[in-house]
């Protein structure tokens, strides 16, 4: 009977039963064909299938009765293997599947033969009904759950089931669960054969005994793809690494977070464990503050080796206890940079204590993690970055906070990353296993975990040095012991595991690269909304300059102290001006103007550009104002034109004055006959080309114009006349316009640059190298193929 | 205060708190939120808004009841020593989480009484029970008036649950955080919830439940460990101690304290005092010092009145009515024969249709041009900055709008005030008759010379004896009052022109004058008073707020 504790996936199961290489998925409908897609969630296809035979073929073990334990054995991968086979039309199954299916194929149907020994009858029929909805269940899951061995899985899920039916069994309990573990090492032997029954239903639904399911334990992968692969996952890192996300916007926080997670875990697991993928298996028991992990550790390792206590938070700094023989690939630092290995137990949150225990098998390693709900800041962070270097997740949780809602994030986040996980239900009360079990049985399947074995065990006194007592922790030991004596088991999980947060990559990556376009996308918007009100600012002051009253006051009497040389002439031009302006009143219909402003060209001029540029940057500040990562970047100056605005504006006008008369310079570098009056007529022809750019913009006069022309434009001009002939003053003047405008150009340009200078990060971000990387990952892990091609 | 209130106070050492003055610090919030409406974004105010509208309605309800709510994280045992203090299996106890998903209440007393209450705070009427009855006889009495709330939790997988106790904890008068030595350390318990109340300290109470599972010697290291953890959340002094649900003795002090608050009634006063205090900070920043005497100077309404008066075409205005004083002078004093030369000109002022003073007609001004607006919208932005240099940067933008607030009125009421100023040069100058008088008599003396000339000249024409004509010195009398009178009249003409200029210098000195005057009250009417009323009402603002902080 499949039941609860098929929830594992069949690779994993099989490697824990210890069989090398039938793919077989234990599971029912585990398509172990390993679908190179390997993404962990869609096993459900095959799976889905594969199930509903399987439960029935758990019983069957079951019910040939504890000698099954070696009936099961006898089974072979081989045929195992064929279910594979013919799991693999169940696509969907994901490489999860087919990366448990070799190995574990035999050993799910061992143990999963296992526990239906160990079931008593009575429960064999209920636990066959759930092992028949497990494997449905568990088969999508099969690959992101955690490798426990259907019999892993069973046994501890028939815990609760067990004392239902055998009411001695709060101890006894685990006897059930000792039963199927024990018998392991058999079926380890049969796990050749593990496809045999288990997978018989499951494979044999599907037909799979299209013949031994070639699924040895992978070889290790060739040195070029690995290495191609880190190649890929190095790039990878430096892509996020130069991806800033210098704007505020909703994403940028988030892909912040995540893309730090992600380089974490480059460096602190995956880069390492690519590197030797031989190296042991890490064994990461997190959970909440309170749960009991440091002294599951102690218990599973038989020592005292990281302290426990009433307060909470208690653990502070990890703990990490492993066998002394493979002290020195943990203490080499490769897995986990960032974290000082220290001999003696520290407070430093960023040490790692190493501890050596005999006891432990070689290959293994427990890391006791820091709680990951506490007040402590640093502990929250410290147990998601450990979580993310693991192997294998050993998640605790009680009975008073299985559901809370901070550790099942984590837990759908180790779903979606296809991390083989296992669940502890510890402390547990007597009076309530039964309940509590199976509800938290039924949130598993509800969120696709029901493919993780899952322990409970009961609340209990600790015995003198602090451990839990040997027979609440015995079953859990053994499990644990069963797979550190089995490579290809531990080879199995490893290879699940990273596949999995391998394949996890590409959907971040996905969600950074958006981040990144949304950063380019918002900066383009912002440096729209500058342009368009320094646009604004132009348009204005072009028409401001083709007003062309802008002449009048001070600019007509100085051009006429340069050029008119009488007071007769003086009142005639003017009076030839307001005749002007009257006529153009009169046919253009506008009220004539009546006034003589006495204020100077410059100082219109600098009023107008100071009043422009500062109207200009209260709309640019309103307009960033008003979009949230804009509003960010804002100080209260900005809002303003910058300080030294009007001495610009002032230089820029003297400036182009300086210009115009050197541009009425050149032209009348070879006209020498205005000989005493050369300067005058210089300045006068600049100040006359001055007047001429302002009027001659709206209303060019031509010939007959000219007469009643503007009267200081037709004096002006006959002086021009006489010396450039009639076109080159008109040239000239357009000339002076044009530059103008240039130079009012160069200064909004230049107040503009305060608010697109900042954005300038933003504007060349991108997530198309993201992307590209992200791609050349996925292929080289396709490639690699950890959890083994089919054939 | 008495002197009976007041040793009460130093002995019990407690603050008291004073309906009155409660009341008094809520007045004041609503008419700080009054002062500051629309000036200030409504983000800002939204807290202070909703602790006014619902003191309001608390005060209204029930003072004799106090509502206490058992809050905690699911499987902390809040169900469990709801029941316990009510000595009646109430609430259902389970081993599946979450357990309770809606609040239940027990109401210790009448219900009809509380009923209003309950039906306020959002319990549903199935959910109420009522625990004191006959049968009980006197043994609940001391806990009559309590209304106690057993909620949900706020950390599982159920949001809702946890929606449902942000929406009740605002509305509780004293809260009882239930913590097991499980959960104690819990971020989302501190960083989410106890943080958030230190300035309800009066009203908070934290137990730690089920001590029951631990050791005397274990239990005693826990409640200290909470107690360091409730003082770095800024509860410090806080009431924390050890329950358990299944030991009665553990109880006895929480139904202490919990008499103890009843008999005192102060508790939905203490947590409104508390919610005040909360909303007092948070406004801190907006209302800073109080602002200078007015900032608004003689100085920046100097410079305001310039560009305004720029564009207005003042200066243009002025120099026309110094050219119409002396056009229509000329009428006067100018020698009378080519007096009439002058009508051949346009008067300049009616040339602007400035003439006749009009309020409802506009002039003929032109609008003012590009560099002119760009003036006058400098000088705005100096009045509003001005206006700003001593609030609070949450201020400036409602100066700003203030500021700009009737600009779109103001060429239209600056073309008006032009129009209606009297310019001075209606009405002509009394030595203008004078001088005309003379230039009249002059004339006519001339003109009497003329005809006696002529009359003279005729009479002999038509062979009559030649008239004697009166001799002054060698010239005869008409000839000397003709050319005289001519020369005479010119020569006044001439003398009258430098006083003319004069009058006209003066003419346009006074229009200038007066035209600035009736700039300057426009300026101050449509930018400057807008800015003022900001002003005043930040001033209001302070002092309300003052008030609120008691």
């Amino acid at each position: 009977m499949t039941s609860p504790g098929d929830r594992t996936p069949a690779s994993v199961a099989e490697k824990l039963a210890g069989t090398p290489g039938s793919a077989e998925p234990r599971n029912p409908g585990k398509p172990s064909s390993d679908t190179p897609a390997g993404v962990p969630e869609t096993a459900a296809p095959g799976e889905a299938t594969a199930p509903p035979p399987a439960p029935a073929d758990a019983s069957a073990p079951a019910t040939d009765g504890p000698p099954d334990d070696s009936a099961p054995a006898g089974r072979d991968i081989p045929p195992a293997a064929g279910s594979p086979a013919g799991d693999g039309t169940t696509a969907g199954a994901t490489a999860a599947g087919s990366a448990v299916d070799e190995p574990a194929t035999g050993t799910a149907a061992a143990t999963a033969d296992e526990e239906a020994a160990g079931r008593t009858a009575g429960e064999d029929s209920a636990t066959e009904a759930e092992a028949a909805a497990v494997p449905a269940v568990e088969e999508p899951v099969t690959e992101s759950t955690s490798p426990a061995t259907e019999a892993a899985a069973s046994e501890p899920v028939t815990e609760p089931v067990t004392p239902a039916t055998e009411p001695t069994d709060s101890e006894p309990a685990t006897e059930p669960a000792t039963e199927p573990l024990t018998p392991e090492p058999d079926t380890m032997a049969v796990v050749d054969e593990p496809g045999d029954e288990p997978d018989e239903p499951v494979g044999a639904v599907d037909g799979r005994e299209d013949g031994p399911l070639l699924r040895e334990v992978p070889e290790l992968p060739a040195e070029g793809t690995t290495r191609t692969l880190v190649t890929a996952l190095t790039r990878l890192r430096s892509e996020i690494g130069a991806t800033p996300y210098p704007l505020v916007m909703p994403t940028a926080e988030e892909a912040r977070r995540v893309g730090g997670a992600l380089v974490a875990q480059l460096d602190d697991y995956l880069l390492p464990r690519l590197a030797r993928l031989d190296a042991p298996l890490l064994v990461v028991v997190g959970g909440s503050t309170g749960a009991g992990k440091s002294t599951l550790v102690n218990s599973l390792v038989r020592a005292p080796v990281s302290a426990s206590g009433v307060l909470r938070p208690t653990t502070r700094s990890p703990v990490l206890v492993c066998h002394p023989n493979d002290m020195s690939w943990f203490r080499s630092g490769e897995l986990l940079p960032g974290l000082t290995r220290t001999p003696e137990v520290s407070a430093d949150p960023n040490s790692l204590h190493l501890v050596a225990a005999p006891a432990l098998g070689e290959g293994l390693a427990f890391l006791d993690a820091p709680d990951i709900d506490s007040v402590v800041d640093r502990n929250r962070e410290l147990a998601a970055q450990l979580l993310a270097a693991a192997d294998l997740w050993l998640f605790v949780t009680t009975a008073a906070r299985y559901a809370d809602a901070v550790p099942w994030e984590l837990l759908h986040t180790a779903r979606q990353r296809g991390t083989v996980t296992a669940l502890v239900l510890d402390r547990v009360p007597p009076e309530a296993a039964g309940e509590v079990a199976a509800h938290l049985s039924e949130m598993l399947a509800a969120n696709d975990l029901a493919a993780a074995p899952l322990f409970v065990l009961p609340e209990s006194d600790l015995d003198g040095s602090g451990l839990l007592p040997e027979e609440v922790s015995g079953p859990l030991r053994d499990w644990f012991a069963h797979l550190a004596g089995d490579a290809s088991a531990r080879a199995a999980v490893v290879r699940q595991t990273l596949d999995g947060a391998l394949a996890a990559l590409r959907p971040s990556v996905t969600g950074l690269a958006a981040a990144a376009d949304d950063q380019a996308v918002a900066a383009a918007g912002l440096t729209e909304r500058v342009d368009a009100a320094y646009r604004n600012a132009r348009r204005t002051v072009e028409q401001g300059l083709q007003d062309g009253r802008l002449l009048r006051g001070e600019v007509l009497a100085r051009w006429q102290e340069f050029v008119g040389t009488g007071e007769f002439l003086r009142s005639l031009e003017s009076r030839i001006g307001r005749l002007r302006d009257r006529i153009t009143a009169a046919v253009t219909g506008r009220p004539a103007p009546g006034r003589n402003l006495q204020v100077a060209l410059e100082s219109q001029l600098a009023t107008l550009f100071r009043g422009v540029a500062a109207d200009a940057a209260e709309q640019a500040y309103t307009g960033w104002q008003a979009h949230p990562a804009g509003a960010a970047l804002l100080t209260p100056a900005l809002g303003r034109p910058s300080a030294d605005l009007p001495e610009r504006a002032e230089a820029l006008i003297r400036d182009w004055q300086r210009s115009v008369l050197d541009l009425v310079r050149e032209e009348a570098g070879d006209k020498r006959f205005v000989a005493r009056s050369a300067s005058y007529a210089v300045n006068a022809t600049g100040l006359a080309v001055m007047i001429a750019v302002f009027t001659s913009t709206a209303f060019i006069p031509t010939g007959a114009e000219v007469a009643v022309g503007a009267g200081t434009t037709v004096a002006a001009q006959k002086v021009l006349e006489a010396v450039f002939g009639d076109q080159a003053i008109r040239a000239l003047a357009a000339r002076a316009r044009a530059d103008l405008l240039r130079r009012v150009d160069e200064l909004l340009a230049g107040e503009a640059v305060r608010f697109t200078g900042l954005l300038a990060p933003a504007l060349e971000t991108s997530g198309d190298g993201l992307r590209a990387a992200g791609a050349e990952v996925e292929r080289a892990r396709a490639d690699l193929q950890l959890i083994g091609p089919l054939r | 205060m008495s002197v009976v209130d007041r040793v009460k106070d130093k002995l019990t050492g407690g603050r008291r708190i004073d309906a009155d003055a409660l009341l008094h610090r809520l007045d004041a919030l609503s008419r700080f939120l009054r002062a500051v409406d629309g000036r200030l974004p409504e983000a800002d105010l939204v807290g202070a808004r909703t602790v006014v509208e619902r003191a309001g309605a608390r005060l209204a309800l029930s003072r004799d009841h106090t509502v206490v709510a058992l809050a905690g994280s699911t499987g902390s045992g809040k169900s469990s020593l709801f029941n316990a203090l009510a000595r009646l299996t109430l609430s259902q106890v389970g081993v599946r989480r979450p357990t309770t998903g809606v609040a239940h209440a027990c109401v210790w007393g009448p219900l009809e009484d509380a009923n209003k209450l309950l039906d306020w705070v959002g319990v549903l009427p199935r959910h109420r029970y009522i625990r004191e009855s006959a049968l009980d006889g006197d043994d609940e009495a001391a806990l009559r008036g309590l209304v106690l709330l057993d909620l949900p939790d706020f950390d599982s997988v159920e949001q809702a649950h946890r929606l449902e106790v942000d929406r009740l904890l605002g509305l509780v008068d004293l809260i009882v955080w239930v913590v097991d030595p499980q959960k104690y350390a819990d971020r989302s318990l501190h960083a989410g919830y106890l943080r958030q109340f230190g300035r309800h300290r009066d009203v908070t109470v934290v137990v730690l439940n089920q001590a029951d599972r631990l050791r005397p010697a274990d239990a005693e290291k826990v409640v200290a460990d909470l107690r360091r953890l409730l003082v770095e959340d800024g509860l410090e002094g806080v009431p924390s101690f050890a329950t358990s649900a299944r030991e009665p003795a553990l109880q006895v002090e929480l139904r202490e304290l919990l008499e103890k608050t009843i008999a005192k009634r102060e508790a939905a006063l203490r947590r409104l005092a508390g919610d005040v205090d909360t909303v007092a900070g948070r406004l801190t920043e907006l209302v800073g010092r109080p602002a200078d005497s007015d900032r608004v100077d003689r100085a920046t309404v100097r410079q305001l009145t310039d560009a305004l008066a720029a564009s207005a075409g003042v200066p243009a205005v002025a120099a026309a009515t110094g050219q119409a004083y002396r056009h229509r002078a000329a009428a006067y004093t100018g020698w009378p024969l080519s007096r009439g030369l002058r009508r051949l000109r346009p008067d300049p002022l009616r040339r602007l249709h400035l003439d006749a003073p009009s309020p409802v007609a506009i002039t003929s001004l032109p609008p003012a041009d590009a560099a002119q607006k760009s003036a006058v919208g400098m000088s705005v932005r100096a009045v509003a900055d001005r206006a700003a240099e001593s609030l609070p940067a949450a201020w400036h933008p409602a100066l700003t709008t203030a500021a700009r607030s009737r600009l779109d009125g103001l060429p239209d009421a600056l073309d008006r005030a032009v129009a209606t100023t009297d310019l001075g040069v209606t009405k002509p100058a009394l030595w203008w008759r004078a001088v005309g008088v003379l230039q009249w008599a002059l004339t006519l003396a001339a003109l009497v010379g003329l005809g006696w000339l002529v009359g003279g000249y005729a009479i002999r024409a038509i062979g009559l004896p030649a008239l004697d004509y009166p001799m002054v010195g060698d010239v005869p009398l008409p000839t000397l009052l003709l050319l005289g009178g001519l020369a005479a009249g010119l020569l006044l003409a001439l003398l009258v022109r430098p006083l003319l200029r004069l009058g006209a210098r003066r003419a346009v000195r006074r229009a200038e004058n007066r035209l600035r005057a009736a700039v300057t009250d426009v300026g101050r009417e449509y930018v400057v008073a807008p800015v003022r009323e900001v002003l005043g009402s930040y001033a209001t603002a302070r002092e309300a707020f003052d008030e609120v902080r008691g």
